[in-house]
């Protein structure tokens, strides 16, 4: 898992790419959760990249997000593919998600 | 008669390279992507439950595919404590965010994503079978 980070305006864009499962989920949380450790953080991730999501990465973004909700921010996802939104609709995480097919309206919408 | 057979840890780095080897094998036998995808992440969630309640992440758990027409079979043997997969009860799905319980996902999907699953302790050893659906569409 490769995670790179840019900003646009108030938003944190990081682009994501690789799995998200038991061996990588801990970076990935430990370095999200840095990123929303500022007042009201507007986070979007990039999942264009990320083919594969277990469990452990689902625990990862919903740490993320409560995070960013502590701090009065805003989460966003875009570009999750098709067997990653399936597993974000099993576990039942798809209502509490903003998602976005697209990277601009993503970045736009929390701008 | 198995197709794919191989053992490894239930650490986390040994896990994602066995599932990075099953999701080429299912590939090469020309099973669809969901499936694919669907027996990697359960193999996925089988095995990170051995270490997380098996008591015994170093030790080996053996992991074998059959692919038929239809579906593809597998079977996790592992010697850790009794852990029955198709007894856990499921998470709570329906809370918000600030309520829910996090525990309990991999089993969700895990029974989500199978067409059957079933559980037997043979001896010390936990044997966890499960098969998956090919698409039927060519």
């Amino acid at each position: 898992m490769e995670l790179t980070e840019e900003t646009r305006g108030r938003v944190i864009l990081v682009t994501a790419r690789g799995r998200l499962d038991g061996s990588t989920s801990q970076m990935f949380g430990a370095r999200l959760e840095k990123l929303a450790a500022v007042p009201e953080p507007r986070l979007v991730i990039d999942f264009a990249g990320v083919d594969f999501v277990s469990s452990a990465g689902l625990r990862a973004v919903f740490t993320v997000l409560k995070r960013v909700k502590a701090g009065k921010g805003r989460l966003a996802l875009c570009a999750v593919q098709a067997p990653v939104r399936e597993v974000l609709d099993i576990a039942g995480f798809t209502p509490m998600l903003d998602l976005h097919p697209a990277q601009a309206e993503a970045v736009a919408a929390l701008a | 008669m198995a197709d794919f057979v191989a053992e490894c840890t239930a650490e986390a780095d040994a896990i994602s390279e066995l599932t990075g080897r099953v999701t080429a094998f299912l590939a090469d036998a020309h099973v669809d992507q969901r499936a694919t995808h669907h027996v990697a992440l359960v193999l996925e969630e089988l095995l990170t439950n051995v270490a997380t309640h098996g008591g015994a992440p170093a030790a080996a758990v053996s992991v074998s595919l059959a692919v038929s027409p239809a579906r593809v079979s597998g079977e996790v043997v592992d010697g850790g404590r009794m852990f029955d997969p198709s007894r856990e009860r499921d998470a709570d799905l329906s809370a918000d965010v600030s309520k829910r319980a996090i525990g309990g996902l991999g089993l969700v999907l895990v029974r989500r994503l199978t067409e059957s699953l079933a559980y037997e302790r043979v001896g010390d050893r936990n044997r966890t079978t499960f098969s998956i659906g090919r698409s039927t569409t060519s």
